[in-house]
């Protein structure tokens, strides 16, 4: 048989399947699927950041308190002051260290939130030089044939792979790569769709 | 008009039925031309063909439903037109995809081949796509019978194209697999 002679043998289907494959089709929304793996490093991203604001803002107040202790016990009057210390720079150079480990704090949560904000890189895989990535939809099956290779290294979560075979999503997925800039990675028993950039 | 109506002023030989058909499947036969032939101009031939053809084969025939039945003669008379100018290098350098595609399930060139017969294999290919679910069956048809680009099938099912040709390649390797162990000669 040639191509042909199935092209027109194709023409004899049942007049059923025809007709049905020519009907209305109500199309269906394209659901995001969102991976678990996706939804857990966007829920940390946003800890992150909370967190990171929280302390922010607890160290903000904490030294406006104390400069505003410092301000009202320079407002004290004198006969109070010979009972207690007046407060001077000894006392605010006690008071000192908290301000400075609390401004210390917030640089380090500050860098902890801005890096936070650096998240959110797609998941992606490198193949025979090309980067994929995952476009977030699942296919039914791979193609009918061997798996063309398993991710092997893996890179942190919010770097870009440089080597064959490596991806930012861990290691042990198998893949395969289909014509016209596609590939597909078996994740968790599912078919993820990513494509070449 | 009702399709029973238009076979009936076909058996009565009026004129009607030819402007009864031309309004209710004109639009219908030129995509099915078009999509092979990409020509405006050859599809509307093509689909001038179809009702000439229509009229020589009614009465002797009386289809149930025309759709199937006038896009079938429609999907030949385009492929020996695209055939023609193929031959004749006036195709501009297009190629039927659809074919090009099929030729992967049908045997090497050289090898043994008993002799075909499209409406026992047509039966065959039905049998199979039963088998499959809904969509894939459309799916399939969709892009082998009524020849429709792979962007087109993806805009109708809301599918990227990517998922339409891992879809396509699939089926037809089931397809072959399926013919072969039925005996057709591939």
């Amino acid at each position: 048989m040639t191509e042909r002679e199935l092209f027109e043998a194709i023409g004899h289907v049942d007049d059923d399947l025809i007709l049905a494959a020519d009907a209305p089709v109500k199309k269906r929304r394209r659901v995001v699927h969102l991976h678990w793996r996706q939804v857990v490093s966007v829920a940390a991203c946003a800890c992150i950041v909370l967190g990171g604001a929280a302390v922010w803002r607890s160290g903000a107040l904490r030294k406006s308190s104390i400069a505003s202790e410092a301000a009202m016990a320079a407002d004290v009057p004198e006969a109070a002051a010979e009972t207690a210390p007046a407060p001077d720079m000894p006392m605010l150079d006690a008071a000192a260290p908290q301000a400075a480990d609390a401004d210390e704090g917030a640089a380090v949560e500050k860098d902890s939130a801005a890096s936070g904000i650096a998240l959110g890189l797609a998941q992606c895989v490198q193949i025979d030089g090309v980067l994929y990535f995952d476009t977030g939809s699942a296919v039914d099956c791979p193609p009918d044939r061997g798996a063309d290779g398993v991710i092997e290294t893996s890179v942190d979560r919010d770097a870009f792979p440089e080597t064959d075979g490596c991806s930012n999503f861990g290691t042990g997925y198998s893949y395969w790569v289909t014509e016209d800039g596609v590939a597909i990675v078996e994740m968790d028993g599912a078919y993820w769709e990513f494509m070449a950039n | 008009m009702e399709d029973a109506a238009i076979v009936a002023l076909y058996w009565a030989r009026d004129e009607q039925a030819l402007a009864e058909t031309a309004a209710k499947f004109g639009a219908y036969c030129r995509k099915i031309a078009d999509n092979i032939l990409h020509s405006a101009h050859d599809a509307e031939e093509c689909e001038n063909d179809t009702w000439l053809a229509a009229w020589n084969s009614m009465p002797t025939n009386r289809p149930a439903r025309l759709a199937p039945y006038l896009g079938r003669i429609t999907r030949n008379l385009a492929l020996d037109r695209f055939d023609r100018a193929a031959a004749q290098k006036r195709g501009s350098g297009q190629t039927c995809a659809p074919l090009d595609e099929l030729a992967e399930c049908v045997a090497a060139p050289g090898s043994v081949e008993d002799s075909f017969d499209a409406a026992e294999t047509g039966r065959l290919i039905s049998a199979f796509l039963r088998t499959l679910p809904e969509e894939t069956r459309s799916i399939f048809l969709r892009r082998y019978w009524y020849c429709d680009a792979t962007a087109d099938i993806a805009a109708r099912y809301g599918l990227t194209e990517s998922k339409v040709r891992v879809t396509l390649h699939r089926t037809r390797g089931k397809l072959a697999a399926y013919l072969q162990e039925r005996g057709a000669a591939l």
